[in-house]
């Protein structure tokens, strides 16, 4: 965990609430940034901003299940922890199927939140981490010709060199050249680790 | 009609023209009650009494001129002359209800069922038939009638389900007809004693039974026997389970020199609307219980939220400030103002409760001029209409106390509520005389009404005692435990007092007090 990069956002409608937990994760070497309201957050550009948010479940105007929809379909990342007074058990099954991370009660211990932002950070950095791999697939498979990506899209399926002749309607020769430069291109070693970077790359359904 | 033609022969010389005829044979024939025919070998009618001649239309002169075939339809009268030249050349005694139904033609070509017997008699030599004609007829349409009658009112007891009972008071004896038998379990006979109906009534309901008896059989009533009770049936012989039928009675009394005869009535298994009923009642109590747990839930999911925020931020402010004086604890100001914000969000939340409590008391009902005792009586009334009826009442009312100033529905629910429990409580502890008694009195120092409401259940315990005005306590498997206090909270709306007995052995006293207008 990277404290230092990472920022807990809370999201509260009481002033005491947010200054209180501002308070206790600034105690705890967090940088912490606090809104009144879904809307006041959803203002900012959420792209490069890195962390967890913190959310009161039940708020005027947009409530803490409206923002969690609002940030999927944004494709934010963020990992969410509400706070409720009284959630209920649907309310928090709803949550939780939407991908929140905790689903905790008020008033919440500082223990508790500090499991929850551990595992939140975790998650966003697993989240990162996989974003990286993917990006850097895809910029390797950008080298590729036409011709050379629909060869890998059948090889990754598992079709021979003969076989993939015979749907393209090329030679076993020019295929077998299609092919070794696709490996020299991605960097790859063997079939393995091609395979890898096209499934990374969620590409590798492309050509057709 | 007549055949002219069975008039032909010879006239003989007529038996009454002899002396036997004038003197005490004519007398006894004309006498016989039954239709009498005296025929010749020939079968010509040479006697008929009177009642004969009535019974066929004819004057005896007509008669005399007759075969008697002319006094059967035509269809018979050829069988009849083989049966009559038959029967003269065997006769014997016929006696009469063999069964042979025959038909009598009437002048007017009617026909009439007939059974007759025959003997031979030998009158101055000669041969003649004597006939006594007995109509079937008549005896049969009664007897006919009555089955009928019979029949019908069997299927209208079986249709509206009902036994009839015929109470003889003098001797103190019931006749029950078969259905009020089927419905005592077939465990009593045709004719009982009251004491033997007695037994199979339910124990909790031969007061009532007796009561509505001792009524019913007053002169100086009007002499409606109506109850109703339960009765208790062995299922079978050999299991000692027990079934219980519920019945209701309606009967009316016959005086005699103003003494009580006779009651006859009808009986009506009620048992089926007396489930249906329970179910419903259950039902809306249900239906109540899980309102009143909205209402509940509601009350603490807004208490809840207004005091969950300051909650949190003075369990965060806390913790910020133990962290602080356990790390540093030559800094102590953040830990100062950490307490004071704590300080600030204590002091929020009550007054957030506060302002809650004021919203939910702002809409206070308005006070009336009340009759108390009239309060009573609806409230009474209601409670049983809910169900809660299960009790000998006593009522000690004060036609002269001056009227109350307070909400009558809410007054109302306060006794309704202190009523059932009472009812609910007795009910529990399977009182065999439950009894509530309610009285009010006036309590002049302090110018207030009181109104007690007393039952003779299993009363209060010391435990119980202590916290029965407390929010959600409750005694009862199924209850929110609001009764008691929302009813304290109501009294004291109105401006008076609510109030339990400590000492409650032998059944709980409450009581409560309202101002006088």
């Amino acid at each position: 965990m990277k404290k230092s990069d990472f920022t807990v956002f809370i999201i509260d409608d009481d002033a005491a609430v947010r200054h209180s937990l501002t308070l206790m994760l600034t105690q705890q070497a967090f940088t912490v940034q606090s809104f009144e309201s879904a809307q006041e957050f959803l203002e900012h550009d959420l792209s490069h901003w890195k962390g967890c948010i913190i959310t009161d479940l039940q708020m005027p105007g947009l409530d803490g299940l409206q923002l969690q929809e609002t940030l999927s379909k944004r494709a934010c990342m963020l990992p969410v922890i509400f706070l409720t007074g009284h959630g209920t058990i649907p309310q928090s099954v709803k949550a939780i199927k939407a991908g929140a991370v905790d689903f905790l009660t008020k008033p919440v211990t500082r223990e508790k939140l500090m499991t929850s932002i551990a595992s939140a950070f975790a998650d966003y950095e697993n989240k990162l981490k996989a974003e990286d791999n993917t990006q850097k697939a895809r910029d390797l498979l950008t080298k590729l010709t036409g011709r050379e990506r629909e060869v890998l899209a059948f090889v990754v399926q598992g079709l021979s060199n003969k076989e993939i002749a015979a749907h393209l309607g090329i030679s076993h020769r020019t295929v077998e050249i299609h092919r070794s430069n696709v490996m020299q291109k991605t960097g790859a070693v063997h079939l393995l680790e091609l395979k890898q970077i096209a499934l990374e790359s969620n590409q590798h359904k492309l050509p057709h | 009609m007549i055949q002219k033609s069975a008039n032909s022969g010879s006239i003989i010389e007529p038996p009454w023209e002899t002396p036997l005829n004038r003197g005490s044979f004519g007398d006894l024939f004309e006498a016989v009650i039954e239709a009498m025919l005296l025929v010749d070998a020939s079968g010509k009618i040479v006697m008929a009494n009177s009642t004969a001649q009535d019974l066929c239309g004819y004057t005896l002169s007509e008669l005399n001129k007759l075969e008697v075939e002319a006094l059967i339809p035509q269809r018979f009268r050829e069988h009849h002359r083989q049966y009559r030249k038959h029967y003269l050349a065997h006769p014997r005694k016929r006696p009469m209800g063999n069964n042979r139904s025959l038909v009598l033609l009437h002048r007017d070509g009617h026909e009439i069922s007939v059974d007759i017997s025959l003997n031979s008699v030998i009158i101055q030599e000669h041969a003649y038939v004597l006939l006594a004609l007995h109509v079937v007829d008549r005896c049969s349409q009664i007897e006919y009638e009555l089955h009928e009658n019979q029949e019908r009112l069997w299927l209208i007891k079986q249709m509206v389900n009902v036994g009839i009972f015929d109470i003889d008071c003098v001797n103190r004896r019931i006749y029950c007809d078969e259905r009020l038998r089927e419905l005592c379990g077939n465990s009593i006979d045709e004719v009982i004693t009251l004491n033997d109906l007695t037994a199979v009534v339910h124990a909790d309901d031969r007061a009532s039974c007796q009561a509505a008896y001792d009524k019913a059989v007053n002169p100086r009533m009007d002499g409606e026997f109506r109850v109703q009770f339960r009765i208790v049936q062995s299922s079978n012989q050999q299991s000692d389970q027990q079934q219980e039928r519920w019945l209701t009675i309606f009967g009316e009394t016959q005086f005699e020199m103003g003494k009580a005869k006779r009651i006859v009535g009808i009986v009506r298994d009620i048992t089926q609307r007396k489930q249906r009923e329970k179910m419903l009642q259950q039902h809306r109590n249900e239906t109540e219980a899980l309102f009143k747990q909205q209402v509940a839930m509601l009350t603490a999911s807004a208490i809840a939220h207004e005091l969950n925020s300051p909650l949190t931020a003075i369990s965060a402010y806390s913790e910020v400030a133990l962290h602080t004086l356990e790390e540093m604890p030559s800094n102590c100001s953040p830990a100062q103002d950490a307490m004071k914000s704590c300080f600030e969000q204590a002091q929020l939340a009550g007054h957030k409760l506060y302002e809650l409590l004021n919203f939910l008391q702002n809409n206070t009902a308005e006070s009336e001029i009340l009759d108390l005792n009239q309060v009573i009586e609806d409230a009474l009334l209601l409670a049983r209409g809910d169900g809660y009826g299960e009790f000998s009442l006593l009522l000690n009312l004060e036609s002269t106390l001056p009227a109350v100033s307070a909400n009558q529905f809410q007054i109302q629910r306060v006794l309704v509520n202190l009523i059932r429990n009472a009812a609910e409580a007795m009910r529990g502890a399977q009182m065999p005389t439950p009894e509530i008694r309610i009285s009010v009195a006036t309590l002049a120092l302090e110018n207030m009404a009181m109104v007690s409401i007393i039952d003779n259940g299993p009363g209060v315990d010391q435990d119980t005692l202590e916290r029965i005005f407390k929010p959600f306590f409750t005694t009862k498997s199924t209850g929110l435990g609001v009764g008691l206090s929302i009813s304290r909270a109501l009294i004291e709306a109105n401006g008076g007092r609510l109030w339990v007995d400590p000492d409650c052995k032998h059944g709980a006293r409450f009581h409560f007090t309202l101002p006088f207008a």
